[in-house]
């Protein structure tokens, strides 16, 4: 029998040709079909997303986290007799030893969803960073001879009355605490993402003078999911293994400009960073929600369950840095994420501030050099920027002709 | 201190994503629907818990549902209608339920025999199987690149499904 009159299937290879062939036949290669799908090399990162989605509803129907009662009980009876598996007794043992608390374990396992639908891609957020000081304040490098661009409260001057790009003019809570824009983190499919930043030219002899006036240049980070790029303003590209950082490669390792919208502000405003390593990574939503597996203690904010000022219910986690892990970790981090998605609304870090100095108490000052107070990574509405795609990550989408990490790179 | 009966569920779940997805892929007619049925699934399962009979194995049961609302989503489709009939359904339920029985701790684990088995198939074969399965490209795309027609890349394809089943069958992964 020819099959040939039906239109074509949204999956070509579900509805086989071989109508003449046995059932048996046809059950095989359609068990086979499905077996080959799962070798797709995106197939991991959606069925993660799959899980998760899955159990975000289940949770949802349940009322949120808060199941107990006799199913609970009965499911538990239940799973001894299944626990007839070496994998299942194993899954549940490690499930006894490391969830010391079930509102930890599901806080622990939101936090795990958030991940996995961050994975998934396709949206994408602002960085927002709250200086330590605010930009005309304090010793900054480089900051001497120039005009001053910030207000004593942090606020952005000439801006403050303005709509905030890509956001309409609603009241901004961050911008009057004192956060300026510094970039755009674009997050694509199988962990992939970039973040544009900029960072601070001044004049040199080999290029055309500009005035008085310090130059912002583009630079985009990137990782293609097993390796970190670095383009450059003229397209020259750096590959790493490792995470590329302040300190290990992004040139002007101090300075970041901050960016309104998607234009650069040519005029040169810069807040000044740790000479640290570690800054970079809590502006990439992978990096902070992977930092957040270590070293933190995860839980729901209840408090906020019933916010609904975002238009979607909301599930709001938090962590809070224990006290043993080393290195310069925001104190507290606070995610907020569609309840039944668990897709990433905004994250917020915050520093802990030393009251003798006002220095941040994490902080491992470098040349006066400080981490940010906070920072803030809020997800931009859909259609706000162009997604990423593996296109990106080909070295002759960019068309390397320059030399400016010879020039820049330390 | 014992978990939530809701992150032992959880557990289980991850633990059977990829059979359940896998199978989800053999039964169903439509790529895109395999999200919603895997979604409408999962929640079935947990409302319906307390039917499960623990002294039964737990993979069976949730391919079971999940089949329900396979069929229930092909039942609305006339194209699909023609192409369901019982004796098919209980072959592939029978083949999951042979996959259940290898050793491997994953499902990636138990499957592995199929890779092995693609490398055996004949290059033509391969290269479809490579380009449309693994490499995710659509069959137009696929077929362009091989520089066949897409009736032929097809045929080409079901071919090497059955040649692959064939091959399993030969180191008794299927029945």
């Amino acid at each position: 029998m020819n099959n040939d009159h039906l239109p074509t299937p949204p999956d070509p290879c579900a509805l086989d040709l071989g109508q003449d062939d046995a059932p048996h036949q046809q059950a095989d290669a359609r068990v086979v079909h499905g077996l080959l799908r799962m070798l797709d090399e995106g197939e991991s990162a959606r069925v993660v997303a799959r899980v998760d989605r899955a159990t975000a509803a289940v949770r949802a129907q349940e009322g949120g986290l808060r199941l107990v009662g006799t199913r609970a009980h009965r499911f538990r009876e239940r799973l001894a007799w299944i626990g007839g598996s070496a994998g299942m007794a194993a899954a549940i043992v490690l499930a006894l030893l490391f969830f010391p608390s079930s509102t930890e374990a599901t806080a622990v396992a939101a936090l795990n969803s958030m991940r996995s639908t961050a994975r998934a891609g396709g949206r994408c957020y602002e960085i927002l960073i709250q200086p330590h000081r605010p930009p005309s304040a304090g010793p900054e490098r480089g900051r001497a001879d120039g005009p001053e661009r910030g207000r004593a409260d942090g606020s952005e001057r000439g801006r403050a009355d303005g709509p905030e790009r890509g956001r309409g003019d609603r009241p901004d809570r961050a911008r009057a605490e004192g956060f300026r824009r510094v970039g755009e983190l674009q997050l694509g499919a199988e962990g992939r993402w970039t973040l544009t930043m900029s960072k601070l030219r001044r004049e040199s002899a080999d290029r055309p003078p500009t005035g008085d006036r310090p130059v912002l240049e583009r630079i985009v980070m990137g990782f293609d999911g097993t390796q970190y790029w670095l383009v450059g303003p003229r397209g020259s590209i750096r590959r790493s293994d490792s995470q590329i950082t302040f300190g290990k490669g992004f040139p002007g390792a101090v300075e970041v400009g901050i960016l309104d919208g998607p234009e650069l502000d040519t005029e040169g405003e810069q807040i000044a960073m740790s000479g640290s390593g570690e800054s970079l990574g809590y502006m990439t939503l992978s990096s902070v929600l992977d930092s957040l597996q270590r070293g933190y203690q995860v839980s729901f904010d209840s408090r906020t369950d019933a916010d609904t000022s975002l238009g979607r219910p909301i599930t709001v986690v938090q962590a809070r840095r224990l006290d043993s892990r080393g290195g310069e970790g925001p104190q507290s981090v606070r995610l907020v994420a569609d309840s039944t998605t668990l897709e990433v609304i905004s994250v917020r870090l915050t520093w802990a501030i030393r009251p003798s100095d006002g220095a941040p108490a994490s902080a491992q000052p470098a040349g006066g050099m400080l981490p940010p107070r906070a920072v803030l990574i809020r997800q931009l509405p859909i259609g706000a920027c162009e997604s990423i795609g593996p296109k990106w990550f080909l070295p002759e989408f960019h068309s390397s002709r320059g030399d400016d990490f010879n020039q820049l790179s330390r | 201190m014992t978990p939530k009966a809701s992150d032992i569920f959880d557990i289980l779940i991850r633990q059977h994503a990829d059979m359940l997805s896998a199978f989800i892929y053999s039964m169903s007619f439509d790529r895109s629907e395999v999200d919603d049925i895997f979604q409408e699934t999962i929640i079935s399962a947990w409302t319906r818990i307390d039917d499960f009979d623990p002294s039964r194995p737990f993979a069976p049961w949730l391919r079971g549902i999940a089949r329900n609302h396979i069929l229930a989503a092909a039942r609305k489709n006339k194209r699909y209608r023609a192409h369901l009939h019982g004796l098919l359904e209980d072959r592939i339920e029978e083949q999951f339920g042979r996959l259940d029985r290898e050793s491997g701790d994953s499902f990636a684990e138990r499957i592995a025999e199929l890779k092995r088995c693609i490398e055996r198939l004949h290059a033509e074969g391969r290269e479809a199987i490579e380009l449309v399965y693994i490499r995710g490209v659509d069959v137009p795309v696929a077929a362009e690149t091989v520089g066949a027609a897409q009736e032929t890349l097809r045929k080409r394809l079901y071919r090497a499904r059955l040649w692959l089943a064939e091959c399993l069958k030969t180191k008794q992964v299927f029945a």
